[in-house]
């Protein structure tokens, strides 16, 4: 079996087609392997959110294929597209993304709220899960994952944003995905914070877990094993970190 | 997604902003409350006027004088006769000979004076119910007190007794028995046999303020006349009442010699008729009620829509986010939809209960100031309410909610 988890091939969006059309993404083609952890880098403006938004179906393309293990993405539905995001992509936003007013525990159920395999309601997997037991577990696993255990039953807002963030990365796991897919991560955390959540997800990429990390700092990007660069929409480099950065305690993330 | 992660998720966010919420709710229960309230009202007055009407009954046809030309409920007709206009026609041997139709079971007659009545120094001017009999077998709020109806014995001799209604027992005998005692009509003296039970004001005649008299007594002892004003007839099978009524006619056209329907001296009306028009006026007004009020569900509908509107447009991050981590279009469309609908039902459910209060104190009112209305607010009252409480909801709901459903995840989570 190939070990390619996505490639794309020519692919591009377009916004405004027409005279004042803007070529976010302009064909572009590369490949990701399954375990790989990639950081996609460029100035704001670049494509590189736009980038990441179709690779995580957020988004479709103007023009050009995306496969996803293999399979090409353009004949996916619309239902098909929200259960892909749903067990096989974990987000991570730079603004977290927590419902307010609502525990930690909640935010971190909630992709299980959308998994439409327990759909059938009268399935003795739906029957027993309502006992939340086999939830409960899954969700204290995500928590401790990210280190957030101890903050289980405390309301999303009470947290620091480093917190937020680790309890998004904890909401991002909970489906046990094939990739998580971080854009800007630590852009509004201060340094300690940010180092944490490279450390966790230098972890889960060491566990195994494909990630992709969308940046526009290159210090960030040197935590990932390989650095794609893009500007004004298209790839500039695709390169090896030769000197992955590791991050730990007492490394100031700049 | 399972059922009851909408209930909770709405109830979540319904609650998170309860001002809100608490004012679209109102609008709702206001909504509801008038639905329950006009409803109730408009079948009270209903079968407070039904009630009225079938006092003597429902089995009974009722055979009575009228003026030739007119229509039995016409004002020709009623001003003809309170003008003193005199139909001597009807008799009583027309309205036995009636009383032999198959149809036919008891039945009874009479006419209606007025005289001067007086016990010792007390003098009163009272009506004078002339009636045969078989009155206290056909009309069931006649009802002796004490003592004992006349006969047909006594009618046919021209006894000298009377039956009292229980006011002017009150007035003529405050303490101690009237029966036994006499009673001066006309200078002539009656023995009092009985005292009626008091039965009220029907009708807008007072019935407990009456002396019953054998009706050829009244005839003959009092009034100097032959005629008789009316029969009362019960009905054995009314499935075949429309026969009856037919048959009655024509033999009472036999009997006076009428060829021309225009020209007859009596009607025969069943109260059947009566209802039947009453219920087509009070279906009528029940509907007129129903639409002003629905007006006012209308315009809490379209404040649930405001309201869902705003939350949708403050929660668009939350959809794309929800979108982001695999809810569908339909997930979003049902947590919204449920939203507005649980504040329909809470709305509805309130506006139910103010509804019933309001129903209630009304009839608790009108039975203080003497008049017997009930409201009822019946299951199918508060079932019309529920329902159209939650379609408000679901109609008003649905469209802010298909509005959140299509929102694109970028676009929603763009925003900051």
């Amino acid at each position: 079996m190939s070990n390619i988890l996505i490639q794309v091939k020519n692919l591009s969006k377009i916004y405004n087609e027409g005279k004042s059309a803007t070529r976010a993404v302009n064909d572009v083609s590369f490949e990701i392997n399954k375990g790989e952890f990639v950081a996609i880098m460029g100035p704001s403006g670049s494509g590189k959110s736009t980038l990441m938004q179709i690779l995580g179906f957020l988004d479709k393309p103007t023009s050009g294929r995306y496969f996803f293990e293999g399979k090409d993405t353009k004949d996916f539905s619309e239902d098909e597209l929200a259960q892909i995001r749903n067990k096989k992509i974990g987000f991570v936003f730079q603004t977290f993304n927590l419902l307010p007013r609502t525990t930690v525990y909640e935010n971190v159920e909630l992709p299980l709220l959308y998994n439409k395999e327990k759909n059938n309601f009268f399935s003795w997997k739906n029957i027993f899960s309502l006992f939340g037991n086999q939830k409960k577990e899954k969700i204290m696993m995500a928590l401790s994952a990210v280190g957030m255990k101890h903050r289980v039953n405390y309301f999303s807002n009470q947290l620091s944003g480093g917190e937020k963030q680790r309890v998004a990365i904890a909401r991002a796991l909970i489906n046990n995905p094939e990739i998580i897919l971080a854009d800007e991560p630590t852009g509004n955390l201060d340094s300690k914070s940010g180092i944490q959540v490279m450390k966790i997800l230098q972890k889960l990429n060491s566990q195994g877990r494909t990630i992709i990390l969308v940046t526009h700092e290159t210090y960030t990007a040197e935590h990932a094993q390989r650095i794609l660069r893009i500007m004004d929409g298209k790839i500039i480099a695709d390169e090896k970190v030769v000197k992955i950065r590791k991050a730990q305690d007492g490394e100031i993330l700049k | 997604m399972k059922l009851f992660i909408p209930l909770k998720l709405a109830f979540k966010n319904l609650q998170s902003n309860k001002a809100r919420t608490a004012f679209s709710v109102l609008g709702i229960v206001i909504g509801t409350a008038s639905v329950i309230a006009v409803m109730s009202l408009g079948a009270g007055l209903k079968n407070f006027v039904v009630g009225q009407v079938e006092i003597f009954g429902t089995d009974i046809v009722e055979l009575k004088i009228k003026t030739p030309k007119t229509k039995q409920i016409s004002a020709a007709n009623v001003s003809s006769m309170a003008g003193g206009a005199q139909i001597t026609t009807l008799t009583l041997d027309d309205i036995e000979a009636v009383s032999k139709l198959s149809n036919i079971g008891s039945w009874y007659g009479g006419i209606l004076g007025q005289e001067v009545a007086n016990v010792g120094e007390k003098n009163k001017q009272v009506f004078i119910f002339g009636v045969t009999a078989d009155i206290i077998k056909v009309d069931k709020n006649f009802k002796l007190r004490s003592g004992m109806m006349f006969s047909g014995e006594d009618d046919k001799n021209l006894s000298r007794v009377v039956v009292l209604g229980s006011k002017l027992k009150e007035t003529f005998f405050p303490e101690g028995e009237a029966v036994g005692k006499f009673v001066k009509i006309k200078g002539q003296r009656y023995r009092i046999i009985g005292v009626a039970e008091e039965r009220g004001v029907s009708g807008f005649f007072d019935f407990d303020n009456v002396v019953y008299i054998p009706v050829q007594t009244l005839q003959k002892k009092i009034m100097g006349i032959k005629h008789i004003q009316f029969a009362i007839y019960k009905i054995i099978d009314m499935r075949k009442a429309d026969l009856t009524l037919m048959e009655i006619t024509d033999l009472m056209r036999e009997r006076h010699n009428i060829k021309d329907s225009a020209e007859d001296d009596f009607a025969v009306v069943s109260i059947l008729e009566t209802k039947a028009i009453l219920d087509k006026i009070f279906s009528i007004i029940n509907f007129l009620l129903l639409g002003l009020v629905s007006i006012s569900l209308l315009v809490s509908g379209v404040g649930i829509m405001n309201v869902m509107y705003v939350a949708v447009s403050e929660r668009t991050k939350e959809i794309g986010l929800r979108k982001s981590i695999g809810a569908d279009n339909a997930d979003i469309l049902r947590q919204f939809t449920v939203e507005s609908i649980i504040l329909a039902l809470i709305g509805g459910a309130g506006g139910i209960l103010i509804g019933y209060i309001f129903s209630n104190a009304v009839s608790y009112v009108a039975n203080q100031a003497g008049f017997s209305v009930q409201l009822k607010v019946d299951w199918q009252t508060i079932a019309i309410a529920f329902s159209f409480s939650a379609l408000t909801g679901v109609f008003f709901g649905f469209y802010p909610a298909r509005k959140a459903s299509r929102m694109a995840p970028t676009e929603s989570l763009r925003k900051e």
